[in-house]
């Protein structure tokens, strides 16, 4: 059995439920959450593929990871998935989730990432251009990470703009390593 | 030996050749890894058996396209890989450096000299691991014979050109010596200038027996005409299940550059479990002794 769509059928099921609650935008923001808990934690998705942890366990870990201000849906979907014991697909789900969630709201997740902070009017002219570009809404995230050391690293949605000076001291090294 | 005041000069050349061009490529993020596999999310345009890079320099292949994750297997430095790591496609597919300077040397499955030798010499080409073999009609026909120097093989059962032979025994009934007895056969060939390059494919064998093996080669002279490609007991499941291709890619070499060459993968059965290993590793449904249903389909692409 192809195991990759299990995570897909249970994000489109969850889709649909969240749809006709009006709680698609709370979801969303529940799975970013989570997915950062997920990202955070390595030993979170371990602990999920372990079969000396009860299912009792697990499902305390997935709520404790929700937080307290999950919306009920998301707790009533934890408990549908430890049921069905699926919790190893929990994270693709909940990135699937994203996936349909911003295909259906045409949004397009961009990252920047900068040494320095940007103006907040060469954000908007980052922005425009982006938009006017993509024809999408955008998600946008706005990160400093002085570690770049200089330039900037752009994200959109799988494609990746990599002009930092980070990225070419990196390239430089595995170029005089492999001769 | 390179001269000291040729280093900067040698640096110099390389620095000009990075790419300062930044160009927008597509990533992955690493969701995770373990036993030398990595799920990646993201690479949604990824292609089966393309290479992809880790940031850290690592290479993998990208051999499960799933809906939600690529599975991944990791070449070298499997333990250099982490979680939320960024993945880069390459675009090219896993290929191994062939060329002249390749004979009398040791090497692993991505081309790597293990013999302490020294960097590979001479020009190199770059040769796709997994490559369509040519159809039955572009084939010449067999017709002339690969004198293995063993009077009983070739009086009984003659071997071809062109023709592939399958060793089959029971352990330490002298397989791996008919095929070393082989190599050093060719010895006579390659005086008369009419080579037969031969590689010998270690799959899956201690590192002191390939050793040995190789000085045994050595010893004869057969080394001159032989290429040793070891990816041995300790090597990563990855490195074991590409072995026999790389072997085969060195010999389309020969085969392209209109020469003749004998390929020995030793042994197929270490290939089969290696694929076996990342196989379940990946997932994917098990047969008989828990192969993979397509692991007939592999060893036929190989032969």
């Amino acid at each position: 059995m192809n195991e990759g769509l299990i995570p897909r059928r249970y994000a489109k099921a969850l889709y649909k439920y969240a749809q006709e609650h009006q709680c698609t935008q709370q979801l969303y923001n529940d799975t970013q959450r989570i997915e950062e808990v997920f990202a955070t934690h390595p030993s979170l998705s371990k602990a999920m593929g372990n079969p000396a942890l009860s299912t009792k366990e697990k499902e305390q870990l997935l709520v404790m990871a929700a937080g307290s201000e999950a919306h009920k849906a998301i707790l009533r979907f934890i408990n549908l998935v430890i049921l069905n014991r699926r919790e190893t697909f929990f994270r693709a789900t909940m990135l699937a989730y994203q996936d349909i969630y911003r295909h259906d709201n045409n949004i397009a997740r961009v990252t920047i990432i900068t040494t320095t902070t940007l103006s907040d009017d060469m954000i908007e002219r980052i922005k425009g251009l982006l938009k006017k570009q993509l024809n999408k809404e955008l998600e946008f995230v706005y990160e400093i990470d002085p570690s770049l050391i200089g330039g900037f690293v752009l994200r959109v949605e799988s494609m990746q703009l990599d002009a930092s000076i980070q990225n070419e001291l990196k390239k430089l090294r595995v170029k005089l390593l492999n001769k | 030996m390179i001269k000291p005041n040729e280093i900067s000069d040698i640096l110099k050349s390389k620095l000009e050749e990075v790419d300062k061009q930044a160009g927008f490529e597509e990533i992955g993020t690493v969701l995770e890894v373990g036993d030398g596999v990595a799920h990646v999310y993201g690479l949604d345009n990824v292609k089966a058996s393309e290479l992809v890079e880790f940031e850290n320099g690592v290479r993998g292949v990208a051999m499960n396209l799933e809906e939600s994750n690529v599975g991944v297997i990791l070449l070298n430095d499997i333990e250099k890989v982490t979680e939320n790591m960024t993945v880069r496609r390459t675009g090219d597919i896993a290929s191994i450096p062939v060329g002249e300077g390749l004979l009398g040397r040791v090497i692993n499955t991505l081309g790597d000299p293990i013999d302490g030798k020294g960097p590979i010499e001479g020009k190199t080409l770059l040769m796709p691991l997994d490559r369509k073999a040519p159809g039955v009609i572009f084939r010449q026909p067999v017709k002339e014979p690969l004198q293995t120097g063993i009077k009983a093989i070739d009086a009984m059962v003659p071997i071809g050109r062109g023709q592939r032979e399958l060793i089959i025994g029971d352990r330490q009934v002298g397989k791996t010596t008919i095929a070393i007895d082989t190599i050093i056969n060719q010895r006579e060939n390659f005086k008369n200038g009419k080579p037969l390059y031969c590689i010998y494919v270690a799959i899956g064998q201690k590192a002191s027996s390939v050793a040995a093996l190789v000085n045994t080669l050595r010893e004869h002279g057969a080394m001159d005409y032989t290429i040793v490609l070891a990816a041995n007991a300790s090597d990563s499941a990855a490195m074991r299940y590409y072995a026999p291709m790389a072997g085969a890619a060195i010999g389309e070499y020969f085969r392209d550059s209109g020469r003749h060459a004998l390929v020995i993968y030793d042994d197929l059965s270490k290939q089969a479990v290696s694929y076996r290993e990342i196989s379940l590793i990946l997932r994917r449904p098990s047969g008989r002794e828990a192969y993979p249903g397509d692991i007939f389909y592999l060893h036929s692409r190989l032969l």
